[in-house]
């Protein structure tokens, strides 16, 4: 099945989610590429079960289908691979990634969290392969020479990275509502996201709150977004971001000492959040609700439970229960003398 | 599975010496589960029965997973704070107390299944990321210290588990001096 006659989503929605990713793994140094490479594993599963591609036990097959897919979703207009002799040489022309890479490696993240490249890493090293970067260079117009050396996969947690010298004087890096790319690619990334951290059990959301402080960061530096001391006045200001840019055409938020409700109106992760709960995954992706959660937590709230309810279509109500970190209570003395034996 | 032998080895030479250990492993989030596994051979070779409190996944999937990789889901009981249960229900391999438990009931059932085996035994914790989420970390220290210390009176082994991230270092560093060891994995 095409993806390509589905709804587009502007890039910053998904770049913000992209950063908060690479930011969130950053602390492993290279290894990190080991844990964006899961997402990619999630992001072949979720075009294999949406049907975008075929399963298949053909590397080279699966390399084609999950790079077209990509294109057809408007993140490169072109991908060229070329593999001589275990030498590889990866072209990408009119790369939506190039103003993010901009962004991390001006902050020294080397990291490469292009959905694209990771699905791909993850479709080598399924097939017992590692691709070491080597070199990469930037064309006048644009296009990206990436050059990889092609390796059995001896040592999985070995990962070697692009040195950080290329010259991004050129790349512009900033983001408009016409930069946009397919929704099937962010509700791919979105669902990888989630699955390639599910083997963790509930203490992926961890890793995933984490993400949301790198989109707070990437919505600061890129979007001057304010963060009020206030959380319902920073809850509204997430609101009207991500509803500005078509996450869903309408966030509403309510605040009480004891909730946080959300509605949905038309919400475009609203099929990844299907698939997830049918696959009894409780854990969240969605970049404005990571994005809430990270900035409860900076000013002492936690969430506690969280229910999601579709009311129609792609309509969704969120109810998250807020814990108050200033009142939690531990009895050490008191608990101590119940568990005597 | 490559790496099981790896966090084996690495246990077995870091615990070696140690007698009824408590420890505190940071692992990587890359080889968690390779990890679990590798700690789990190391005490149950050392030790017959097991006390695994999970609030990561539930029981019945960690059941599965550890007998696919060798170990005798037998010779574990599980503490289950994570599966959804209306009640708390009990049985002769496990005990679930709801996914919304609280600290102190967590602590009460822990040391109610420790009561229920006369035997040797360790305990896991698995962990204290997944607290980290619901709780402020100074509450999760304070818990996590009731934990050692308890451990220490029962005269158990232990092993306090957490991924090893940035955010979790405040914990770590509070409670490393309770703790016998602290393996990286």
């Amino acid at each position: 099945m095409s993806s390509r006659t589905k709804e587009s989503i502007p890039l910053s929605v998904l770049d913000c989610v992209l950063y908060g990713a690479a930011k969130a793994v950053e602390y492993l140094g290279p290894r990190g590429e080991r844990l964006l490479c899961k997402v990619g594993d999630g992001i072949l599963d979720y075009c294999i079960k949406a049907g975008y591609i075929q399963p298949s036990g053909d590397m080279r097959q699966t390399l084609g289908l999950i790079t077209n897919f990509f294109i057809e979703n408007g993140y490169a207009s072109g991908f060229d691979f070329k593999d001589d002799g275990g030498q590889a040489t990866l072209t990408f022309r009119d790369w939506r990634y190039l103003s993010l890479m901009k962004k991390l490696y001006g902050e020294q993240c080397q990291l490469l969290a292009c959905p694209l490249c990771v699905a791909e890493l993850a479709v080598f090293r399924a097939n017992g392969l590692d691709m070491q970067g080597i070199s990469e260079r930037i064309l006048t117009d644009g296009t990206v020479v990436r050059s990889a050396r092609l390796t059995p996969l001896t040592n999985p947690d070995q990962v070697v990275l692009v040195p950080s010298s290329t010259d991004m004087s050129n790349v512009k890096a900033s983001w408009t509502p016409a930069d946009r790319m397919g929704l099937p690619a962010f509700e791919a990334v979105e669902y990888g996201l989630v699955q390639g951290f599910d083997y963790l059990g509930a203490q992926a959301q961890r890793l995933l709150d984490n993400v949301g402080a790198g989109i707070i960061k990437f919505l600061q530096d890129e979007f001057r977004i304010s963060f009020p001391d206030d959380p319902s006045k920073t809850i509204d200001n997430l609101a009207s971001f991500f509803a500005a840019n078509e996450l869903a055409d309408e966030i509403k938020s309510q605040m009480s000492p004891s909730d946080v409700r959300i509605f949905f109106k038309k919400y475009r992760y609203a099929s990844v959040l299907r698939r997830l709960l049918d696959e009894g995954i409780s854990l969240v992706s969605c970049p404005f609700t990571l994005a809430v959660r990270a900035s409860l937590r900076q000013r002492g709230l936690l969430i506690g439970g969280v229910q999601w309810k579709f009311v129609g279509g792609q309509d969704v109500s969120l109810n998250m229960s807020l814990l108050r970190v200033a009142e939690q209570q531990f009895d050490e003395a008191n608990v101590a003398s119940l568990m005597e034996l | 599975m490559e790496l099981q032998p790896d966090a084996f080895a690495t246990v077995s030479e870091s615990l070696e010496s140690l007698e009824k250990p408590v420890v505190l492993a940071m692992i990587d989030p890359i080889r968690y589960q390779d990890a679990v596994v590798g700690l789990l051979r190391y005490f149950t070779s050392k030790v017959s029965r097991g006390i695994y409190v999970s609030l990561n996944k539930p029981y019945a999937v960690l059941a599965k997973s550890f007998e696919k990789s060798g170990i005798s889901a037998n010779s574990l009981f599980f503490v289950d704070g994570i599966t959804n249960v209306s009640g708390v229900q009990e049985d002769s391999d496990h005990a679930c107390l709801g996914s919304s438990v609280d600290l102190s009931s967590l602590c009460i059932a822990t040391s109610k299944a420790v009561s229920r085996f006369p035997e040797d035994k360790f305990l896991v914790l698995d962990s204290l990321s997944t607290l980290l989420i619901y709780n402020e970390s100074k509450v999760v220290a304070k818990f996590a210290h009731l934990f050692t210390e308890k451990m220490r009176r029962w005269g158990t082994s232990g092993i306090l588990l957490t991924v090893d991230m940035n955010a979790e270092r405040d914990v770590v560093s509070q409670l490393a001096p309770f703790c016998d060891k602290v393996v990286k994995l």
